[in-house]
């Protein structure tokens, strides 16, 4: 008896050591993963944009072991079509090569002047790429209606508040699509001289340059909070980004959009040396569904990197191969306000 | 048409009428000899005719005999067949105990097998004690993992999916009462102590109309009442837990109490040490309690008043930290931790008021709780600063039932009743604090969803109708009203299953049922934390649907051996996942904001050989099936394969006897990798631009080198197989013969494969995760 307990002990101990081991953490090892034979696709994101032309930038995507990667390109043969047949568009597109890069992307811009016919709102277009050594890569997209921006305005809730509410008035072409929203600010600093006269030398400190500024929340969200649309767009603020909104809840009606913007500190001998104007301006475009859904994902995607928690993104892809983009977009219909009061619009450190 | 549905009315009527006017009812209760302990599910049938039926969850029974019918044979796993005589020509109550067979010894015949419902599983207890039990934990949840149909939802985890399902539509009774937390540890080990299991059923298709409220599962477990004859004391030692049951009678054996308790004792073993050398102190641990109290008024009426709970609670207090801010001597203390658990509280009362009419009253409350928080607690000088963030999720339920059973005659059976439950939801709040160490100001937010309530309303009925020695149906009907301040919903589900007796032992059965689940739970895909998020049914996310049909051929032989072939059909709606891209620790204000709706559907074919009794018992099974989801803004609205999809499972469990007092259990399973997402291309450029934008707008694009998985689940992990072993002895006590012992040893995953728990690719190389590799464990149980 007393060699069974005498066992069983040492037996108990070891387990008990194995199993705080084993509980405290799992085994991670690396693995050799045979990922096969890795076709190379060739990766389109093109933009039409209406009435100017066709942004294209093609690259190859690579094994994701950097191991496996496609043929240079060079150029690209470009058919843009509708889907009677009509060809708006056939060439080949060269590219600027560089030694050292050259699977990364290359840009260029085909120029709406370039086009046989042009086509009209609400078109279906038909995009078909063709690199040497890749398959043909294929996509279509429709031209959204154009969004008409009526009238901007900015005022505080009340004087002393750090926040500035801005109403964007706009008529939503009914069933066009969705929306692409872009915000800028600029700034004009007038720098207070009293021992000269009462008046005021102005200096532009920022030499015309634009900067983002940062909603306080997100346009939609706070627009129609009760909306089943809203709660569908993934909306971030701790995001550098335009903001995309969609159609779901317009109606063909006329619309106010608020945004919210907070103010930057500003320093008492600021305040009291310095005065300050700033230009808000509005850009709304209309987005083809495609466009919306490629830019929704690709937040995302952003939005996740290095979160080990995060469930996986499919990037959103409309192109036969589902890799790349092809969407198109109309407008913008802008609208600015002028700020006088003083206030600093807070900006995003990361914008231009 | 209508004329002809009055006439079939009437005749049934009359039929009945005429049927039972023949007939003298017998009644009663099976119990233990020894204990007293009722048996629920045992099989009562008379053998010159060849009719039966079944004991119910209070192992009591009704059946109608003819007048010149005098005899009843019962009988039930594990435990000697018993011939009951009755001369008495009027209505009779009886108690039959039953006596136990300890020795195992082949079968003779078992049961009437006709009037067994084929849709619901019993698990013998011999089975669920006897499998080797991983740490030396022994889990019912693991035991059903291995039938068919049934699958882990990861390695050692106590969490299982049904048909393809997903865990949190399986419906746990404990006792009638519905938990919604059943597993200890992150999910490792199920939080039903085996100690105080009575019995355990489970089901999965043609689920009568009585259970309700999940799409795809019940577990029935019923924990016991108490030795009627004798104090009992149960202890058990393990390298987890430790465990109790103690239980007995009290006054005039007309009241018994049973109270039983297990809790891990890692975090004591370690905590001297830490006590010693003043390290931050941290620990885990994990416990259960339950407690019924039964007393019998009279044979006819019952109260029993039952208590339940489950606590896990993870721990981690820093020592405090010292260091200067801005020259001044800053102490830092930090608290975090995790707990979440289960309260259960309930009274019922159960009545027979004739010998064909049996009710049962309940009243409870049914609580789950989760929390997270991280507390910093900053002192400089005699100021004292807080940080303070938190997670917390709730539900309370408030309920009451009513369950009636009918018996008019030897081939009817109407079960009926009505139920009512207030559903109240904290989903998910989370709450930051922040006292500002230069400035003093304090910010206090609170984010997440406002607490709901969800009223549920059930009415119900089904109907057991043998249409002939031939052909038997169960035609069950249940409505439910859902209502909120949101929400109101009324939502039917029929139930209809049937079964052709072919030849002695074999059948052919067929059903259709409708199922409904008015609340969600979230979960993540990547984890097994206690992250689970319950949800109630809103407008925009309805109550999950399902329809499943199928058909089951059986054949048991007499000496106790069991076939079945299944197949199914499983259709989902209104199914809930987190959207691509949002994080289980996202700061997002609301849950809708990280959520998706869509749908499911799940076939497959189910292969079961189970002999039950005997020295050598156990079952073979093996399951062919796929379960996929399809939700519009998931995998690009593609459809795609479930995590929890297995194309091939399949176990072999095990257990013999080889001497009086040992035993040796094993079990073998098998199934494919689960799907899981991995990158297929990685993008090194693409970007849209906006030329001419008075803003320079430029779009967002992918940044370089982004990974870009072409769908969902797009890969598998390899097969997953695993040996376990167990020898149970039972060790006498020369002295005191009353008393046993039983030494077990297990050994989990015998030949020491580390099968994969996930795979990922961090950007550089490929990883795999193995969790556990041989696990031997032992315990010691002592019964006096």
């Amino acid at each position: 008896m007393k060699r069974l307990m005498v066992l069983s002990l040492i037996v108990c101990s070891l387990c008990f050591i194995s199993c705080d081991d084993i509980l405290s953490d799992y085994e991670s090892k690396s693995i050799r993963y045979d990922i096969g034979d890795y076709k190379p696709e060739l990766c389109v994101y093109a933009n039409y944009i209406h009435q100017k032309g066709i942004s294209l930038d093609v690259s190859s995507t690579i094994s994701i072991d950097f191991l496996q990667r496609g043929p240079e390109i060079k150029s690209a043969k470009v058919v843009l079509a509708k889907p009677n047949g009509q060809i708006l568009f056939d060439d080949l597109v060269e590219f600027t090569i560089t030694s050292l890069d050259y699977h990364k992307s290359k840009s260029n811009f085909i120029d709406i002047n370039k086009f046989k016919f042009k086509p009209n709102l609400n078109d279906t277009l038909l995009l078909s790429v063709k690199v040497d050594g890749y398959d043909i890569v294929k996509g279509q997209t429709t031209i959204p209606a154009l969004v008409n921006a009526t009238k901007l305005t900015a005022q505080k809730y009340k004087a002393d508040e750090v926040m500035y509410r801005f109403i964007l008035q706009f008529n939503d072409p009914k069933e066009v699509g969705n929306y692409y929203l872009v915000s800028s600010v600029y700034y004009l600093t007038t720098i207070r001289t009293r021992q000269l006269s009462p008046t005021f030398i102005k200096r532009d400190t920022l030499s015309s340059a634009t900067r983002y500024v940062v909603p306080n929340g997100d346009p939609v969200f706070d627009f129609m909070p009760n909306v089943k649309s809203s709660t569908k767009e993934p909306f971030d603020i701790s995001l550098t980004k335009p903001r995309i909104f969609s159609d779901k809840g317009f109606n063909g009606s006329g619309y106010g959009l608020k945004i919210e913007v907070p103010l930057e500190y500003i320093s008492p001998y600021d305040a009291e040396t310095h005065i300050y104007e700033s230009e808000y301006e509005l850009e709304l475009y209309c987005i083809s569904k495609e466009l919306f859904e490629g830019q929704k994902s690709s937040y995302m995607h952003q939005t996740i990197d290095g979160d080990i928690y995060a469930e996986p993104i499919i990037l959103y892809s409309n192109m036969s191969n589902k890799v790349g983009l092809f969407g198109a977009i109309n407008g913008p219909s802008k609208q600015k306000v002028i700020i006088e009061r003083g206030d600093w619009l807070r900006f995003d450190k990361n914008g231009f | 048409m209508r004329t002809n549905l009055l006439f079939l009315v009437c005749y049934f009527l009359i039929f009945c009428q005429y049927s039972f006017s023949q007939t003298k009812s017998i009644s009663g209760f099976i119990r233990d000899s020894s204990s007293g302990e009722k048996l629920v599910n045992a099989n009562v049938f008379a053998l010159d005719n060849r009719f039966g039926t079944v004991s119910n969850n209070e192992g009591y029974f009704s059946i109608a005999l003819k007048e010149n019918q005098n005899q009843l044979t019962f009988s039930y796993i594990g435990y000697k067949s018993k011939l009951v005589k009755f001369n008495n020509k009027l209505d009779t109550m009886v108690f039959v105990d039953m006596e136990s067979d300890l020795m195992l010894e082949e079968v003779k015949v078992t049961a009437n097998r006709r009037f067994r419902n084929s849709s619901i599983t019993e698990i013998p207890l011999m089975q669920i004690k006897m499998a080797p039990a991983m740490l030396g934990e022994v889990d019912v949840f693991k035991t059903l993992q291995m039938l068919p149909g049934v699958k882990n939802t990861r390695e050692g985890f106590s969490g299982f999916v049904v048909r393809g399902g997903s865990p949190d539509q399986n419906l746990i009774l404990i006792d009638d009462i519905p938990i919604y937390n059943s597993s200890h540890y992150y999910g490792l080990f199920s939080v039903i102590n085996d100690n105080a299991l009575q019995s355990v059923r489970f089901m999965k298709g043609a689920i009568p109309a009585r259970f309700g409220g999940r799409l795809s599962s019940v577990v029935d477990i019923t924990l016991k009442e108490g030795n009627q004859k004798k104090k009992e004391k149960e202890i058990e030692i393990g390298l987890m837990s430790s465990s109790f049951l103690l239980n007995g009678p009290l006054k005039n054996c007309k009241t018994t109490y049973s109270i039983s308790g297990r809790r891990s004792i890692l975090d004591l073993l370690v905590l001297p040490y830490f006590l010693v050398v003043n390290k931050p102190r941290g620990g885990y641990y994990f416990g259960d309690l339950s407690a019924k109290l039964i007393h019998n008024f009279s044979p006819k009426d019952k109260l029993s008043l039952s208590f339940f709970t489950s606590k896990d609670k993870r721990f981690d207090v820093s020592g405090r930290q010292e260091y200067e801010y801005k020259g001044v001597r800053v102490e830092m203390k930090r608290d975090q931790g995790y707990k979440w658990g289960n309260y259960i509280l309930a009274a019922k009362w159960n009545r027979i008021q004739n010998p064909k009419l049996a009710f049962n009253n309940s009243i409870y409350l049914s609580s789950f709780f989760l929390e997270r928080h991280i507390r910093d607690k900053v002192t400089e000088q005699s100021k004292e600063y807080r940080n303070e963030s938190s997670f917390e999720s709730n539900i309370l339920d408030f309920g009451i039932r009513s369950d009636w059973q009918y018996y008019p005659h030897n081939s009817h059976r109407l079960n009926f009743g009505i139920a009512t439950t207030n559903h109240y939801f904290k989903p998910g709040v989370s709450v930051f604090y922040d006292k500002n160490i230069e400035t003093g100001e304090t910010v206090n937010n609170s984010y997440g969803d406002l607490p709901a309530n969800l009223l549920e309303s059930v009415g119900y009925f089904d109907y057991d109708l043998s249409v002939s020695r031939f052909l038997s149906l169960n035609a069950g009907f249940r409505l439910t009203a859902i209502s909120s301040s949101a929400i109101n919903f009324i939502i039917p589900e029929p139930r209809l299953s049937g079964t052709l007796h072919l030849l002695d032992g074999a059948s052919l059965s067929a059903y259709y049922m409708k199922t409904n689940q008015y609340f969600h739970l979230l979960r993540s895909s990547i984890l097994e934390l206690p992250t689970d998020l319950w949800l109630p049914a809103s407008s925009d996310f309805p109550p999950e649907k399902a329809r499943q049909f199928g058909f089951d051929a059986n054949y048991q032989t007499k000496t106790g051996l069991e076939f079945s072939i299944a197949g199914y059909y499983k259709n989902m709606e209104n199914l809930l996942e987190y959207r691509e891209g949002s994080s289980v620790f996202s700061t997002k204000s609301e849950w809708k904001e990280v959520t998706e709706i869509g749908n499911g559907t799940s076939y497959g074919s189910e292969f079961f050989f189970h002999k039950k009794e005997g020295r050598l018992n156990g079952w073979i099974s093996y399951t062919l099936s796929w379960a996929k989801r399809h939700f519009e803004q998931v995998n690009s609205g593609r459809e795609y394969y479930s995590s929890f999809d297995k194309r091939h499972d399949g176990s072999i469990v095990a257990n013999y006897q080889f001497k009086k007092n040992w035993n040796i259990g094993a079990n073998w399973i098998f199934n494919t990798g689960t799907p899981y997402s991995m990158p297929v291309h990685d993008v090194v450029g693409g970007s849209i631009s906006i030329p001419d934008s008075d803003v320079k707008g430029s779009l967002t694009r992918p940044t370089l080198n982004t990974l870009v998985y072409d769908q969902k689940n797009n890969y598998r992990l390899p097969s997953y197989h695993r040996l376990d072993l167990g020898v149970h002895y039972n060790k006498p006590v020369k002295k005191h013969p009353e008393r046993e012992q039983v030494w077990s040893l297990s050994i989990f995953n015998v030949y020491n494969r580390h099968n994969a728990f996930n795979r990922y690719f961090n950007g550089v190389y490929y990883g795999e995760a193995s969790l556990f590799g041989i696990l031997p464990s032992v315990s010691y149980k002592l019964k006096f």
